[in-house]
Protein backbone atom coordinates (compact mmCIF):
# COMPACT_ATOMS: atom_id res chain seq x y z
CA UNK A 1 0.00 0.00 0.00
CA UNK A 2 1.13 3.35 -0.78
CA UNK A 3 1.24 5.50 1.97
CA UNK A 4 2.70 9.08 1.35
CA UNK A 5 3.50 11.06 -1.81
CA UNK A 6 7.20 9.64 -1.93
CA UNK A 7 6.09 6.12 -2.13
CA UNK A 8 3.88 7.27 -4.92
CA UNK A 9 6.36 8.87 -6.52
CA UNK A 10 8.66 5.75 -6.43
CA UNK A 11 5.78 3.85 -7.27
CA UNK A 12 5.00 6.08 -10.54
CA UNK A 13 8.95 6.04 -11.36
CA UNK A 14 8.39 2.14 -11.24
CA UNK A 15 5.45 1.82 -13.64
CA UNK A 16 7.48 4.04 -16.06
CA UNK A 17 10.29 1.63 -16.19
CA UNK A 18 7.94 -1.64 -16.34
CA UNK A 19 6.12 0.00 -19.08
CA UNK A 20 9.47 0.79 -21.06
CA UNK A 21 10.63 -2.68 -20.16
CA UNK A 22 7.53 -4.65 -21.72
CA UNK A 23 8.45 -2.14 -25.05
CA UNK A 24 11.57 -3.22 -25.53
CA UNK A 25 10.64 -6.61 -24.62
CA UNK A 26 8.05 -6.20 -27.77
CA UNK A 27 10.56 -4.78 -30.37
CA UNK A 28 13.51 -7.09 -28.97
CA UNK A 29 11.81 -10.47 -29.34
CA UNK A 30 15.25 -13.13 -29.30
CA UNK A 31 15.15 -16.23 -31.64
CA UNK A 32 16.96 -18.36 -28.83
CA UNK A 33 14.85 -17.70 -26.24
CA UNK A 34 11.66 -20.94 -25.94
CA UNK A 35 8.48 -19.08 -26.69
CA UNK A 36 7.18 -20.40 -23.46
CA UNK A 37 9.71 -18.26 -22.04
CA UNK A 38 9.28 -15.41 -23.78
CA UNK A 39 5.65 -15.81 -23.00
CA UNK A 40 6.34 -16.05 -19.19
CA UNK A 41 8.99 -13.02 -19.37
CA UNK A 42 6.14 -10.84 -20.92
CA UNK A 43 3.41 -12.06 -18.52
CA UNK A 44 6.20 -11.55 -15.65
CA UNK A 45 6.23 -8.05 -16.68
CA UNK A 46 2.82 -7.17 -17.07
CA UNK A 47 1.81 -8.95 -13.74
CA UNK A 48 4.13 -6.88 -11.70
CA UNK A 49 3.21 -3.66 -13.38
CA UNK A 50 -0.48 -4.27 -12.68
CA UNK A 51 0.31 -4.74 -9.05
CA UNK A 52 1.82 -1.42 -9.28
CA UNK A 53 -0.75 0.04 -10.98
CA UNK A 54 -3.05 -0.93 -8.81
CA UNK A 55 -1.14 0.48 -6.09
CA UNK A 56 -1.57 4.07 -7.67
CA UNK A 57 -4.83 3.49 -8.54
CA UNK A 58 -5.75 2.70 -5.25
CA UNK A 59 -3.89 5.67 -3.62
CA UNK A 60 -5.49 8.50 -5.91
CA UNK A 61 -8.70 7.04 -5.06
CA UNK A 62 -8.40 7.45 -1.37
CA UNK A 63 -6.50 11.19 -2.38
CA UNK A 64 -9.93 11.83 -4.37
CA UNK A 65 -12.06 11.21 -0.99
CA UNK A 66 -14.21 9.60 -2.86
CA UNK A 67 -14.74 6.93 0.09
CA UNK A 68 -17.26 7.82 2.59
CA UNK A 69 -16.50 4.91 4.90
CA UNK A 70 -14.22 2.11 5.66
CA UNK A 71 -15.23 -0.99 6.30
CA UNK A 72 -12.98 -3.12 8.69
CA UNK A 73 -13.15 -6.82 9.12
CA UNK A 74 -11.64 -6.86 12.27
CA UNK A 75 -9.10 -4.56 14.47
CA UNK A 76 -6.63 -5.58 12.43
CA UNK A 77 -7.49 -3.64 10.15
CA UNK A 78 -7.58 -0.67 12.29
CA UNK A 79 -3.72 0.78 11.73
CA UNK A 80 -4.39 0.61 7.22
CA UNK A 81 -7.90 2.25 8.18
CA UNK A 82 -6.01 5.14 9.89
CA UNK A 83 -3.66 5.86 7.04
CA UNK A 84 -6.14 5.20 4.39
CA UNK A 85 -8.64 7.59 6.19
CA UNK A 86 -5.39 10.48 6.52
CA UNK A 87 -4.98 10.46 2.83
CA UNK A 88 -8.51 10.58 1.92
CA UNK A 89 -8.62 13.51 4.34
CA UNK A 90 -5.65 15.30 2.28
CA UNK A 91 -3.14 15.31 4.94
CA UNK A 92 0.26 15.09 5.28
CA UNK A 93 2.23 12.67 7.74
CA UNK A 94 3.71 16.20 8.46
CA UNK A 95 -0.19 17.33 9.01
CA UNK A 96 -1.42 15.03 11.04
CA UNK A 97 2.06 14.82 13.00
CA UNK A 98 0.91 18.88 14.09
CA UNK A 99 -2.10 18.54 14.42
CA UNK A 100 -1.37 15.85 17.57
CA UNK A 101 2.05 17.89 18.40
CA UNK A 102 4.15 15.46 17.12
CA UNK A 103 7.76 15.65 14.88
CA UNK A 104 6.49 13.92 11.36
CA UNK A 105 8.76 11.37 11.77
CA UNK A 106 7.18 9.99 14.40
CA UNK A 107 3.58 9.35 12.19
CA UNK A 108 6.19 8.13 9.42
CA UNK A 109 7.70 5.47 11.81
CA UNK A 110 3.85 4.93 12.83
CA UNK A 111 2.44 4.16 9.51
CA UNK A 112 5.84 2.26 8.34
CA UNK A 113 4.89 -0.41 11.44
CA UNK A 114 1.04 -0.37 11.09
CA UNK A 115 0.80 2.07 14.48
CA UNK A 116 2.46 -1.66 15.89
CA UNK A 117 4.15 0.33 18.68
CA UNK A 118 1.64 2.95 19.45
CA UNK A 119 -0.62 3.15 22.65
CA UNK A 120 -4.45 2.98 22.77
CA UNK A 121 -3.78 6.88 24.10
CA UNK A 122 -2.26 7.22 20.46
CA UNK A 123 -4.79 6.23 18.44
CA UNK A 124 -7.27 7.86 20.20
CA UNK A 125 -5.77 11.17 19.69
CA UNK A 126 -5.22 9.98 15.66
CA UNK A 127 -9.05 9.37 15.11
CA UNK A 128 -10.07 12.97 17.06
CA UNK A 129 -7.23 14.85 14.69
CA UNK A 130 -8.99 12.81 11.60
CA UNK A 131 -12.18 13.74 12.91
CA UNK A 132 -13.17 10.17 12.47
CA UNK A 133 -16.34 8.41 13.22
CA UNK A 134 -16.13 5.03 14.47
CA UNK A 135 -18.63 2.88 14.63
CA UNK A 136 -17.65 -0.80 15.94
CA UNK A 137 -18.80 -3.84 17.08
CA UNK A 138 -17.37 -6.76 19.28
CA UNK A 139 -19.09 -10.90 18.17
CA UNK A 140 -19.53 -12.73 21.56
CA UNK A 141 -19.01 -15.87 19.60
CA UNK A 142 -15.67 -17.44 18.38
CA UNK A 143 -13.80 -16.43 15.22
CA UNK A 144 -14.16 -19.42 13.06
CA UNK A 145 -10.81 -20.80 11.81
CA UNK B 1 10.71 -27.77 -13.57
CA UNK B 2 8.61 -25.21 -15.71
CA UNK B 3 6.78 -27.98 -17.37
CA UNK B 4 5.97 -29.69 -13.90
CA UNK B 5 4.76 -26.95 -12.05
CA UNK B 6 2.50 -24.88 -14.65
CA UNK B 7 1.57 -22.57 -11.67
CA UNK B 8 5.44 -21.15 -11.84
CA UNK B 9 3.48 -19.79 -15.23
CA UNK B 10 0.76 -18.10 -13.58
CA UNK B 11 0.93 -14.70 -13.33
CA UNK B 12 -2.68 -14.45 -12.75
CA UNK B 13 -4.42 -12.82 -10.16
CA UNK B 14 -0.80 -11.28 -8.36
CA UNK B 15 0.57 -14.31 -9.20
CA UNK B 16 -1.49 -15.93 -6.49
CA UNK B 17 -1.06 -19.56 -7.86
CA UNK B 18 2.24 -19.46 -7.36
CA UNK B 19 2.52 -17.64 -3.59
CA UNK B 20 -0.27 -20.40 -2.72
CA UNK B 21 1.89 -23.50 -3.81
CA UNK B 22 5.46 -22.08 -2.94
CA UNK B 23 4.82 -19.63 -0.66
CA UNK B 24 6.74 -17.41 -2.85
CA UNK B 25 6.90 -15.74 -6.40
CA UNK B 26 9.23 -16.78 -9.25
CA UNK B 27 9.83 -14.11 -12.23
CA UNK B 28 11.44 -15.69 -15.12
CA UNK B 29 13.59 -13.26 -16.94
CA UNK B 30 16.61 -12.94 -19.24
CA UNK B 31 20.24 -12.75 -18.37
CA UNK B 32 21.03 -9.37 -15.66
CA UNK B 33 22.08 -7.05 -18.94
CA UNK B 34 18.37 -8.21 -20.82
CA UNK B 35 15.56 -6.14 -20.81
CA UNK B 36 13.32 -8.62 -18.41
CA UNK B 37 16.32 -9.16 -16.31
CA UNK B 38 17.34 -5.75 -16.01
CA UNK B 39 13.58 -4.56 -15.16
CA UNK B 40 13.49 -6.90 -12.49
CA UNK B 41 17.10 -6.39 -10.89
CA UNK B 42 16.44 -2.66 -10.70
CA UNK B 43 12.92 -2.94 -9.12
CA UNK B 44 14.55 -5.24 -6.20
CA UNK B 45 17.10 -3.28 -6.13
CA UNK B 46 14.68 0.16 -4.83
CA UNK B 47 13.33 -0.02 -1.30
CA UNK B 48 9.71 0.83 -2.50
CA UNK B 49 9.02 2.77 1.39
CA UNK B 50 11.78 5.30 0.69
CA UNK B 51 13.40 4.97 -2.61
CA UNK B 52 16.54 4.24 -0.91
CA UNK B 53 19.56 1.20 -2.67
CA UNK B 54 18.60 -1.81 -1.19
CA UNK B 55 20.82 -5.35 -1.16
CA UNK B 56 19.65 -8.24 -2.35
CA UNK B 57 20.75 -11.84 -2.30
CA UNK B 58 21.40 -13.26 -5.56
CA UNK B 59 21.24 -17.34 -6.25
CA UNK B 60 21.94 -18.69 -9.80
CA UNK B 61 19.79 -21.57 -10.40
CA UNK B 62 22.09 -22.67 -13.20
CA UNK B 63 24.50 -23.79 -10.37
CA UNK B 64 22.20 -26.33 -8.93
CA UNK B 65 22.07 -29.85 -10.11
Amino acid sequence: MIKNERQYRITKAQIAKFQKGLEALEQSRPRDVHPVLQKAQREALESQLADLLAEVGEYEALQAGRQRALQLRSLDDIPEALIRARISKGLSQKQLAEKIGLKEQQIQRYEATDYATASFGRIRQVIRALNLRTKKAVLLEAASK
Amino acid sequence: MLCRNPALLDFSRSRAPQKAKFLGELFPADAPEGVTGRTFLEFFQIDKRTGNPKGILAIDLRHFP
